[in-house]
């Protein structure tokens, strides 16, 4: 494992032969205290008895077989054809879809409902749909109106009068 | 107890039975060398086994996982100078202490601590070496005191031999003008 010290010192001799010569200098100076390793074994172990067995993975170098990357790809494939069939299933039995939901409304409900949320709505659309005449097509007889509001002139205030007219 | 060859201790290891016996073969084996690899980073002792505790702790929970793509010696050896540097680092970060202070800061601190009765050839090497760059302060250690080959301080570091023997080079001669100029 390590190199002949022999060579190491030829190579330090060349480069540093100052240092080289210093022989005490090999040893660094540093102590331990006493039965340090053997109680750091005794500790480490310790330490080690707490934590759960870690289970071996075997790193087969033996190749895999033939039909490995098959399997993979299967499984791969599998997954993808669940989580496809999931999405497909969302569209399909997904039973609160927008049409459903209208069919169930009648009517009268609908016509309710415009009622109370007229001013939501714009007239073109409305109108476009079928649930109001448009105003052009509103043709008063002028004599009339003139009639109407001869007789209950003293009963409409100057706004609606202004909006009549 | 007696000494098992990697193979043997990691057959061991690998066999839930035997992996206390086997884990107990590999500290017998590497806990000390881990150790001097370290402090000879860490300079302190405390800090040095705290960091080999953690080494330890850390090669148990992924030693049956071990590819043996390495040697076990590289692979272990790997593991204690990552978690050295991490510690290092992060001891650093901390300091505030500009280098010049932090030499004579070290000179003191080695001249009380209990665990270094160097001489005074081998704290000016000490400090010579604490001058070096993080990198090259390793290889001068595993070159000179561990006396590793080249081969397998690059297995261990990951680095290119021409790299590493321009590294020792230049550490062995900053060294070595250091202790020229601060040795009687």
């Amino acid at each position: 494992m390590m190199e002949p010290s022999k060579d190491i010192q030829k190579e330090l001799a060349e480069t540093a032969p100052f240092l080289a010569r210093l022989s005490e200098s090999k040893k660094s100076g540093f102590q331990v205290p006493e039965h340090y390793f053997e109680q750091l074994s005794a500790g480490v172990l310790e330490q080690v008895a707490l934590i759960p067995k870690p289970q071996p993975v075997s790193h087969a170098t033996e190749k895999a077989p033939w039909y490995s990357t098959f399997l993979r790809l299967r499984w791969v494939g599998g997954l993808a054809a669940i989580l496809l069939g999931l999405v497909v299933s969302m569209y399909v039995f997904n039973p609160s879809t927008s049409d459903e939901q209208l069919i169930e409304i009648t009517a009268l409900e609908a016509t309710q409902y415009l009622n109370d949320h007229l001013d939501d709505f714009e007239t073109a659309l409305m109108v476009q749909e079928g649930l109001l005449v448009p105003t052009e097509t509103l043709e008063l007889d002028e004599r009339a109106v003139q009639q109407y509001l001869e007789q209950n002139i003293d009963d409409i205030d100057v706004a609606t009068l202004e909006s009549l007219l | 107890m007696e000494k098992h060859s990697d193979q043997e201790i990691l057959a061991f290891i690998r066999n839930p039975v035997n992996m206390e016996y086997g884990f107990r073969c590999l500290l017998a084996n590497y806990q000390e060398r881990l150790y001097w690899h370290i402090r000879r980073m860490a300079i302190d002792h405390e800090d040095a086994n705290d960091i080999l505790q953690n080494v330890l702790l850390k090669v148990y929970r992924s030693i049956a996982n071990f590819r043996g793509d390495a040697q076990l010696f590289t692979w272990l050896y790997r593991i204690a100078t990552n978690e050295t540097l991490t510690f290092l680092n992060k001891k650093q970060k901390k300091s505030t202490v500009a280098l010049e202070s932090e030499l004579t800061n070290l000179e003191e601190k080695l001249k009380a601590d209990p665990y270094f009765d160097g001489s005074a050839v081998q704290l000016e090497l000490q400090k010579a070496l604490a001058q070096l760059p993080e990198k090259q302060r390793l290889v001068f250690n595993m070159r000179y005191f561990e006396e590793l080959s080249y081969k397998e301080i690059s297995e261990i570091l990951e680095t290119s031999v021409g790299a590493l023997k321009a590294s020792y080079h230049h550490a062995a001669k900053k060294i070595e003008a250091y202790v020229k100029a601060n040795v009687g």
